[in-house]
């Protein structure tokens, strides 16, 4: 190195190309990988993921272009090119990807946009749309603790007191829940813990109407939506 | 109240309703016809393990609730647990499959009882009594791998890998434990063609005809629901669609011939023709996705059970707005779109000439709300789709077990005010 830059340090006119050269063909690199889990290409995002880790480079950055791909299959989404089987399979994919990644990765230690505590609300044992929020909040940067399905408020409470959440997901596919998640959210305003939280309800079955008999801070049958929602909340604190 | 002769005078005018509606056409008022087994429980004071269980509660319930709502059809189906083990015998015995599918789908919980099926959660079994059944795959009961094997030798591999894995009592075939459940399930197949006309006399008596009780499971759902598991299948359509598709193409006649059968059976039985046809998988793929791999096949099956002679009731769950232009393929007048989340009025400006809609308010409303609130929806509702025929007021799926009494009597009453023609 030393070789290369003259006596102020400052690098040639070659040197300062190469650097660029080198550079640019990594930015090209990551949005390369961007774009493959944005098309959904399998084969490519994880070859491509390999490839920059074995070279030695920063595994936030590959941890980000994932992200960027994500935040693409995102957009994507709420302007109708995608839909939720595209979502399925970006998230498969970046899970995937994150395999690849995550043991380069427990050095650095990144700080989480937020934490949620989610989970189907008692009496309710569908996961779907609970498994699709919680991949598109951990691309996101949340830290996600799932509480599983058919949960009881009493999970959810102690859950709050444990991880001390600015977040509380509820997720559900069927009418029924309704009435339970109305009861979660009582036994969470008992427990005097409905202050420190924003309530977010999620599935097939709620609405306005839903929200409101709830007693929620918003509402989604979209993940996206849900986590664009989450994150204006964690801005907002 | 009801003399038999006006009762079945009742049943005939509804019927003639829905038919008229189903054409696309104005009869007298809308009908109102809705799929709802635990709001009748709760009404009747019953518990909906009763519901799932005791026959003649069940049949109680029923008629109390068909008498005091008297609604144009009620569905009062349960459950779909022995689906895969009466596919297995489409080959060997079609008829025999047919009951076989049929049976937990009119016969309750005794079916999931003598099988142990990892399908269903139900209530006072796995769940609690008062709460609602659910049907979940936990695992796949088929991997990726063996799409091969079903492609090979579809009633084999079902029969012999796939249904071992599905029914805890067929866990070890041959054994006594399969034996017999094999034989209490013919035992209680054997009960169910007196118990159905039993229960559809009853509700002929009180002037109810069903809105349905044929069925037509579709090729995709039916992998996802009962083979692979929701995510999975999703990943298979990327990962190796071709095996997909094949699969859907071997199931389609098959599943055919389930829509006519059992629209045979209803048409003789209940004078409906309509076969339901949940669809599943349409909310959650794209325009492009649904026609590869749903509609290619699922359409087909409805051109051919109309060619039979019956009404397919397409149950398309979830939304179906970016979808709504492929309604447009089937044949027109001879077929019922029931919607669940979809814009109704986008859906009728779009298909409303050549198919009838049906669809109603939020369920939340009539959990949450209140009469008034229930009230103004349905006037909105009906302002906006009743005009020109070719509509029938109705609700999701099952989606009003928790429903408040007063505002499932402000709908009632909401639909004969302002459904009239």
């Amino acid at each position: 190195m030393g070789k290369t830059i003259n006596k102020q340090g400052v690098k040639s006119e070659k040197q300062i190309t190469l650097v660029y050269s080198r550079w640019g063909c990594l930015m090209e690199k990551f949005e390369e990988l961007a774009n493959a889990l944005a098309d959904l290409n399998e084969e490519k995002t994880l070859r491509t993921t390999k490839e920059t880790l074995e070279a030695g480079e920063d595994p936030v950055e590959i941890l980000e272009s994932c992200r960027n791909g994500i935040t693409i299959v995102g957009d994507r989404f709420e302007r109708g090119e995608y839909f939720l089987s595209e979502l399925v399979m970006a998230a498969e994919i970046f899970k995937e990807a994150m395999e690849l990644v995550r043991p380069k990765l427990e050095k650095v230690v990144a700080k989480p946009l937020g934490k949620i505590v989610i989970g189907t609300v008692k009496g309710d044992i569908h996961d779907i749309g609970k498994n699709i929020a919680i991949a598109l909040l951990e691309a996101a940067g949340f830290e996600v603790h799932d509480l599983g399905v058919n949960t009881p408020p009493e999970k959810f409470v102690d859950a709050i007191k444990e991880v001390n959440p600015e977040i509380v997901g509820m997720s559900c596919l069927l009418t029924l829940s309704i009435e339970s998640m109305r009861k979660t959210v009582e036994a969470i305003r008992e427990a005097n813990l409905r202050e420190g939280v924003k309530v977010i309800i999620g599935g097939g079955r709620v609405d306005e109407v839903a929200c409101e008999y709830i007693v929620a801070d918003a509402y989604t049958d979209n993940a996206v939506r849900g986590v664009t929602i989450c994150k204006k909340w964690i801005g907002g604190k | 109240m009801f003399e038999r002769k006006t009762a079945e005078k009742l049943y005939e005018e509804k019927l003639e309703r829905l038919e008229i509606a189903t054409r696309v056409e104005e009869p007298d008022r809308v009908p109102i016809a809705v799929n709802t087994i635990y709001f009748p429980a709760r009404y009747a004071g019953i518990t909906y393990h009763d519901m799932f269980y005791d026959y003649s509660k069940y049949t109680e319930a029923a008629v109390k609730f068909a008498k005091d709502f008297n609604w144009d059809a009620v569905g009062y189906l349960r459950s779909f647990e022995s689906a895969t083990l009466g596919l297995t015998l489409a080959g060997y015995d079609p008829a025999l499959a047919i009951n076989v599918v049929a049976a937990s789908v009119l016969a309750g919980g005794g079916v999931h009882d003598i099988l142990g099926d990892k399908y269903s959660s139900l209530p006072g079994r796995e769940l609690p009594e008062n709460v609602e059944a659910q049907f979940r795959i936990e695992e796949p009961f088929m991997s990726a791998d063996e799409y091969d094997k079903l492609l090979e030798n579809p009633f084999g591999f079902l029969a012999e890998t796939v249904v071992p894995r599905i029914y805890k009592s067929l866990e070890r075939p041959g054994s006594p434990e399969a034996i017999g459940a094999m034989i209490k399930l013919g035992v209680e197949l054997g009960k169910f063609p007196p118990v159905l006309s039993e229960f559809i006399g009853k509700m002929k008596q009180v002037g109810c005809p069903p809105w349905y009780i044929a069925l037509a499971p579709n090729p995709l759902d039916t992998l996802g629901a009962f083979l692979r598991d929701f995510d999975s299948l999703m990943l298979d359509m990327y990962r190796v669609p071709d095996k997909v598709k094949k699969v859907c193409e071997a199931l389609t006649p098959l599943l055919t011939e389930v829509g006519k059968a059992t629209g045979k059976i209803s048409q003789e039985a209940t004078g409906s023709r309509r076969v339901f046809f949940p669809i599943w998988y349409n909310t959650y793929l794209s325009p492009k996705m649904y026609k590869e791999f749903h509609w290619a096949y699922t359409k087909r099956m409805i051109d051919e059970v109309v060619e039979a002679g019956f009404t397919p009731l397409m149950c398309f769950q979830g939304s179906h707005d970016h979808l709504l232009e492929t309604v447009l393929e089937v044949p027109k007048g001879k077929t019922i779109a029931w919607f669940d989340k979809t814009d109704l009025r986008k859906a009728k400006e779009v298909i409303g000439d050549h198919a009838c809609i049906a669809g109603g308010i939020s369920p939340s409303l009539l959990i949450g709300g209140t009469p008034q609130k229930v009230e103004e929806n349905v006037k909105n509702i009906m302002e906006e789709l009743k005009p020109g025929g070719g509509f029938i007021f109705t609700l999701p799926f099952n989606a009003i077990g928790d429903a408040k009494v007063e505002n499932v009597k402000a709908m009632t009453e909401a639909v004969i005010k302002y459904g009239r023609y």
